[in-house]
């Protein structure tokens, strides 16, 4: 969060169901949110479709008048319960190996560096990746949150629903739980070289 | 570094630092920007605006947005402004407060917050030496209260109260001061050990000065009361300049040039204390003489006779007193010459005991004339110590 003046401001504008500042609202949170969503469902379409519905359904809450305490933090709501409805309709999981390969690996390689060296690059992604999709959705959730969303103890915490303290153990026992995999990943890996 | 070579040694840092780096990445959940742009143009075709905003509720609708804006603008964004502000206020509040208690006198109201404000003071100072600084200043404080409590015109009860409190505090204070320098001194002295003891040894002899002060503008009521607790707090202030500067002189003598003050400096500082003793000499030496006067003018007045309590040989031994005081003076003035430091300050106290003994018994021996012109059957202590000496 750059600004939280503004920010407020620009809140406080939406409650008022001005448009226009909708319009940046979209645009300071669409990337967050497609994030949020994209680790849960796992499919570019998928996180597109429903995260266009989060942001419809903000609108709609706000048109109606109702109470919105912390705009953010109920972005993430209307996220996380859209996601769940998602699974309930249709219980089923993307593939990221095969985005990975498809879709990624060749838009990160950057012709003029050292082969070897991009090599490397794509391998920690996957890594990465693999590792953050073989922790429980909590973890998960806690990471994406932290780390890529890059929100407060609190703002998380209220996100969730639960204690800052809560919060705090649960992102440091993800954080452990996702340096794990990564470790038990690149053994394999090296017992696979070998 | 490849996260293949960093994972053996990898730190929660490292973790969060390849988490990060997958942010800009289409497979780390950043969304194609053609599709947000596209989104955009669709969401904003869909959503209404709210039902009010047209027609002549529109102008209303503004209004009351504003209205709401305005409140909810205050709620959320100024009150964080609101609070800093109060507490800027609380804490200017604050600080005009220990202003204002700083010049309060014992007995005041806001006397109490100062001495707490002290206390705290000291409390949280960590550092020896800084301590016995701010102790020393503290006791200049005292000083300076004793002063303007001297000076009221008004010789009632809790004047008397005041300065015999102030006077103990003085005591009490510098003796902690004496205390702590002695234990800087024997534990752990430092470069800068020898700066505290100079500023204890002028301090200390500028609160002597006050309080001698004080003593001699006293009126003879209040002195009989206070007195004791004067001659107290001028012998204790007396103690702790001479301890300090018998440091400023075993460093000296013991480190020469080299400890930052030239013997000529402990020479100027012993001298000035023998000045400042003098000086209390002479001001001893007019009580006594105020003393005799005013009981000669009471016996003239009565003409009786009376019991003896005190003694001619006591008058006579009070007003030897000064000249006694005067002749050790002499002997520290020969030690100083002969550069013995430390006999000379011995003596500068001598003479000083000898000196605090009379301002504190000449009080109790003085007469208040008016007092007998009511009742000439009074026995005072004078009166009988004059009357006999007559007779002889």
């Amino acid at each position: 969060m750059k600004n939280p003046l503004i920010e407020k401001i620009l809140f406080l504008k939406v409650k008022n169901k001005d448009k226009e500042a909708f319009g940046k609202f979209y645009d300071l949170y669409i990337s967050r949110i497609y994030r949020f969503i994209f680790f849960k469902v796992n499919s570019v379409h998928d996180a597109q479709d429903l995260a266009s519905e989060v942001f419809l359904k903000v609108w709609q809450y706000v048109r109606e008048d109702k109470e919105i305490k912390n705009l953010n933090a109920f972005t993430y709501m209307v996220a996380r319960n859209s996601v769940i409805d998602f699974y309930r309709q249709k219980s089923k999981k993307g593939d990221r190996e095969e985005l990975i390969e498809e879709n990624c690996i060749p838009r990160v390689i950057d012709e003029d560096n050292d082969l070897a060296e991009k090599h490397n690059l794509s391998i920690d992604i996957a890594s990465v990746l693999a590792g953050l999709d073989n922790l429980k959705d909590e973890y998960k959730e806690i990471v994406v949150l932290r780390y890529l969303d890059e929100l407060s103890i609190e703002e998380i915490s209220q996100v969730l629903g639960k204690s800052k303290g809560a919060i705090r153990i649960l992102t440091y026992r993800a954080l452990n739980a996702l340096k794990d995999c990564l470790k038990k990943n690149e053994s394999q890996r090296s017992n696979q070289t070998t | 570094m490849p996260l293949r070579i960093v994972l053996k040694r990898m730190s929660h840092k490292e973790v969060i630092k390849q988490l990060k780096s997958l942010k800009s990445l289409e497979v780390g959940g950043q969304p194609q920007e053609s599709w947000v742009l596209r989104n955009k143009e669709i969401m904003m075709s869909q959503i209404q605006p709210p039902v009010q905003n047209n027609t002549d509720k529109y102008l209303l609708g503004e209004k009351i947005y504003y209205v709401k804006y305005l409140s909810q603008a205050f709620k959320q964004v100024f009150r964080p402004i609101v609070s800093v502000c109060a507490i800027l206020l609380l804490f200017l509040g604050y600080t005009a407060m220990i202003t204002v208690a700083n010049a309060s006198l014992p007995g005041d109201m806001l006397y109490p917050i100062k001495t707490t404000s002290e206390k705290v003071q000291l409390s949280l100072t960590f550092d020896d030496e800084k301590k016995v600084q701010l102790q020393m200043d503290f006791v200049s404080r005292r000083g300076d209260e004793l002063q303007q409590l001297a000076r009221n015109p008004d010789d009632t009860q809790a004047k008397k109260d005041k300065i015999s409190q102030t006077a103990k505090k003085i005591s009490q204070d510098v003796k902690n001061v004496q205390k702590d320098l002695n234990k800087i001194v024997t534990n752990s002295p430092t470069p800068t050990t020898l700066n505290v003891a100079k500023e204890v040894d002028d301090k200390t002899l500028k609160v002597e000065k006050d309080i001698v002060n004080v003593h001699a503008s006293l009126s003879v009521d209040v002195k009989r009361e206070v007195s004791k607790d004067i001659k107290e707090a001028i012998s204790d202030t007396e103690d702790t300049g001479t301890s300090a500067l018998s440091v400023i002189a075993k460093t000296v003598e013991a480190n020469g040039d080299k400890s930052g003050v030239s013997g000529q400096e402990v020479v100027n500082r012993v001298n000035e204390r023998i000045k400042n003793a003098e000086i209390t000499i002479v001001a001893a030496a007019k009580e006594i003489d105020k003393m005799v006067t005013s009981t000669s003018t009471v016996i003239s007045a009565s003409g009786s006779s009376t019991t003896s309590i005190i003694s001619t040989t006591t008058i006579q031994e009070m007003k030897e007193k000064p000249k006694q005081a005067q002749v050790v003076i002499d002997q520290a003035k020969d030690l100083l010459e002969r550069k013995d430091i430390n006999s000379a300050i011995e003596k500068i106290k001598e003479s000083k005991e000898i000196v605090t003994d009379v301002i504190e018994k000449t009080p109790a021996i003085d007469t208040d004339p008016v007092k007998s012109d009511s009742d000439s059957s009074t026995t005072t202590q004078a009166q009988a110590a004059t009357s006999s000496t007559e007779k002889k």
